[in-house]
């Protein structure tokens, strides 16, 4: 059939930019109430039927570097950042040679996923929200910025957010430092039983029962709670959905096979892959969005392989009055472009690809702000041996954490910081198994030496890791430049980013809380950090190395008005009233909660202004 | 590829000293032909008959297993030959990936295209020993169940 590459597009009610997990819960809320939406992906469309996902899976076996986006190999049309792509940045040499365009100084080393379900795909599945003290860093402790909100008004959002994922938590475990846990939570519960602690978590918390560390002259508990998790576990019989009044909760595992997924059965690959899909990902969503229809008609429609490259505006009014697209057949193959028109447009397609298409269009710039305030967690990791056996690399990537240092005064000084233990021992932080099985073979191990050393070294492996809340600043922020484009002539993600004092400050106090913990708990410190490493960074004469979280923030920020933010709360451009940009990139702040939970929550919150808007 | 029974049984044999498992584990993991293929595909049938029968002669000369293992020290672990096989070989069983040749190897001997690193298959991967060795399963595959990473596991190793 010849191409019709200027046929008249259908009318629809919104079009969305981006499958993920804001584009997807908010095609599924407005189909709800029976607006018709196109969703425009980039990338891939991933098979999530249980033979689809298998040959995900076998690509994930197949790796021999089982990195997030192993799972998910891009397209030549859609590229993609990934954490193997990392270097260190020599100055005044931008680092090209991965999808980024790096300035540095310091090296941006988290990546994300364009196929359908984003990087939601390869998210871990924690879910803690942000707490109250986060959205007013300006005016508690003069730094970062205030939010347009309240956690109070994100509260039902949170709720709403939590049923989607199926979020699995015990809200009475919850010892979130300075917060008024009565008000913070009200009488909810969580929509399922949290998951059982893993026992090496478990032995770590014993061990350092009673342990008071200082921090800024003040003295700190080393205590251990549980984390709320997007992955299935037994249902809360007593969970009342607050929105709706319903009693109890239904989780959904692989799609179309109801034996399959409805719980975790501890896989213990939640980063890159649940093979059971028991940990939620934006599919699920999708899925149920795709169900709805209206007069024996879909309400969702979902076009995979559709690049957006502008966003095209009437000058005059500010309005867009389209988003153009170019389709591709295969890896690199013929392209054609179109536009399509509705109502209401919404770009959700990452922190750094919704800055880099509004920058490819001009819009939005009026306040500067667009693309800057480029925010993770870098995450400093702690490793070494337990002196008992706890059996790691099983269960959840991470079923616990140390929630004490996520907020106190010292938030004037540096970060604050949550510290999840990890589940896998030495995987994130030092490549195990594999390396140290391959140091001792290369000395010589073999039989039944060997076999010992394995069973005695990785049964002890433990590993923390640091993560620290990194404020928004100007200077750290994604551009575009004419002379670095991809496969379909589109600008790349140019980024220039800087660690500051604020964070090396914490990483030096987490090194002194570190060394408290493994004298308690008898660990062997075996961290080491190498001056060749892309994330060595100095404080004070000492060296740390921070890796991306994969928690890309902040880069199209809301705010109070038009001077100092890209979008209102409601996440709609001041400059451009029929246009939302949705996704991680309007948080001012993220404090030191993982964003996709918070993301998820501001969707429901723009979904409710843009079906307003639309009557 | 031609996988004789004889052959059969001496790989198991030496990948068994190798390894530290015994001939019946790494029978039940059903790869054991594969990774022969393997090391036969890129060191061709020849020398890894040659390194086969020096490690056998290695487990005839010894009857206890600490005997067994000073003379594969010996006879192959030194080796300049045979020492880079056998590593290959014990990490081919522990993680299901082939590791590419060390360049002076390949200078004595001879190089293949087929020398490159990669994960053998999903089922070598899923295979590998290194997780039953500390009473893991391979991330990603093989899942205990629900629950089962609060308590240690049900099948450890001795210390």
């Amino acid at each position: 059939m010849p191409k019709k590459s200027r046929a008249p597009s259908p009318e629809y009610d919104v079009v969305i930019v981006g499958a993920g997990v804001a584009g997807s819960i908010l095609a599924l809320e407005l189909a709800k109430q029976h607006r018709r939406v196109l969703v425009l992906e980039a990338g891939r469309s991933t098979r999530d039927d249980e033979d689809g996902w298998r040959t995900i899976l076998d690509t994930f076996y197949n790796a021999l570097a089982k990195v997030p986006n192993s799972p998910y190999p891009p397209t030549a049309s859609a590229p993609q950042p990934d954490v193997l792509q990392y270097n260190p940045i020599t100055p005044g040499v931008p680092d090209s040679a991965g999808y980024f365009v790096q300035h540095g100084p310091q090296t941006f080393s988290s990546d994300y996923t364009r196929s359908k379900g984003g990087t939601g795909l390869h998210w871990l599945g924690t879910t803690l929200r942000m707490l109250p003290s986060d959205f007013r860093m300006r005016s508690k402790y003069g730094v970062g910025a205030d939010w347009p909100i309240a956690y109070e008004d994100l509260k039902p959002c949170y709720e709403r957010a939590e049923h989607e994922i199926g979020v699995a938590g015990a809200v009475g475990e919850q010892r979130l430092p300075g917060v008024n846990a009565k008000r913070f939570w009200g009488d909810y519960q969580f929509p399922m039983q949290k998951l059982p602690d893993s026992y090496l978590a478990r032995r770590l918390a014993a061990r350092l029962d009673g342990l008071k560390v200082p921090l800024q002259g003040k003295p700190f508990p080393v205590y251990v709670t549980p984390t709320p998790q997007g992955r299935n576990s037994t249902p809360n019989p007593d969970y009342v959905n607050p929105q709706t009044g319903e009693r109890g909760f239904q989780p959904v595992g692989t799609p179309g096979d109801p034996r399959r997924g409805e719980r975790c059965m501890g896989n213990a690959s939640c980063v890159p892959i649940c093979p059971v899909q028991a940990k939620y990902s934006p599919l699920r969503t999708l899925h149920k969005a795709q169900a709805l229809t209206s007069e024996g008609q879909p309400l969702v429609r979902l076009q995979c392989q559709a690049v957006a490259s502008r966003v095209l505006t009437d000058p005059a009014t500010g309005r867009v009055t389209g988003i153009e697209y170019i389709t591709y057949d295969q890896n690199g193959g013929p392209t054609s472009t179109q536009a399509v028109r509705a109502k209401t447009y919404v770009v959700a397609a990452h922190s750094v690809e919704t800055a880099k298409l509004l920058l490819i269009s001009g819009l939005a710039q009026q306040s500067d702000q667009l693309g800057r305030n480029l925010m993770d967690h870098p995450t400093m990791m702690t490793w070494g041996l337990m002196p008992e056996p706890v059996w790691p690399f099983r269960g959840p990537g991470s079923t616990n954490a140390i929630p004490v240092f996520r907020d106190g005064a010292f938030r004037s000084e540096h970060s604050a910081f949550v510290v999840p233990i990890d589940n896998w021992g030495w995987n994130w932080c030092a490549f195990a198994p594999g390396a140290q099985l391959g140091e001792w073979v290369g000395q010589g191990l073999f039989g039944r030496q060997l076999r010992r050393r394995v069973a005695r070294d990785f049964s002890r492996q433990i590993c923390l890791q640091w993560e620290f809340e990194q404020l928004g600043e100007a200077r750290n922020r994604v551009t575009i430049d004419p002379r670095f484009r991809d496969a379909l002539g589109l600008p790349r993600p140019v980024i220039h980013y800087t660690i500051s004092d604020y964070v090396r400050k914490a990483m030096a106090a987490a090194a002194g809380i570190n060394a408290a913990i493994c004298r308690q708990a008898g660990i062997q410190d075996c961290t080491s950090y190498s001056p060749n490493s892309p994330g060595y960074v100095e404080y004070e004469g000492k060296g740390y190395v921070y890796r991306g979280c994969g928690h890309l923030v902040g880069t199209h920020r809301m705010g109070a008005g038009p001077h100092d933010s890209v979008t209102d709360s409601w996440m709609r451009c001041w400059e451009h009233p029929n246009l939302y940009l949705v996704g991680c990139g309007a948080m001012p702040t993220f404090g030191t909660s993982n964003p996709t939970l918070t993301m998820a929550a501001l969707t429901y919150r723009a979904a409710d202004s843009i079906l307003r808007d639309l009557v | 590829m031609y996988f004789p029974p004889e052959t059969d049984r001496q790989f198991l044999v030496v990948s068994a000293a190798l390894t530290g498992f015994g001939e019946v584990d790494l029978q039940a993991t059903g790869v054991a032909e594969e990774l022969w293929n393997t090391l036969v595909g890129v060191v061709g049938s020849a020398i890894a008959g040659e390194f086969l029968s020096a490690c056998e002669q290695a487990v005839r000369q010894s009857a206890a297993p600490e005997e067994l293992e000073a003379e594969l020290a010996r006879l192959v672990i030194v080796h300049p030959k045979f020492g880079p096989l056998a590593r290959n070989l014990i990490t081919l069983w522990y993680l299901g990936q082939w590791n590419a040749l060390p360049r002076e190897w390949c200078d004595a001997y001879g190089s293949s295209e087929a020398d490159v690193a990669r994960v053998v298959s999903s089922q070598a991967y899923l295979q590998g020993l290194v997780w039953p060795a500390f009473g893991a399963h391979p991330m990603g595959g093989l899942p205990p169940g629900f629950g089962s990473w609060a308590e240690p596991p049900l099948r450890r190793p001795s210390l």
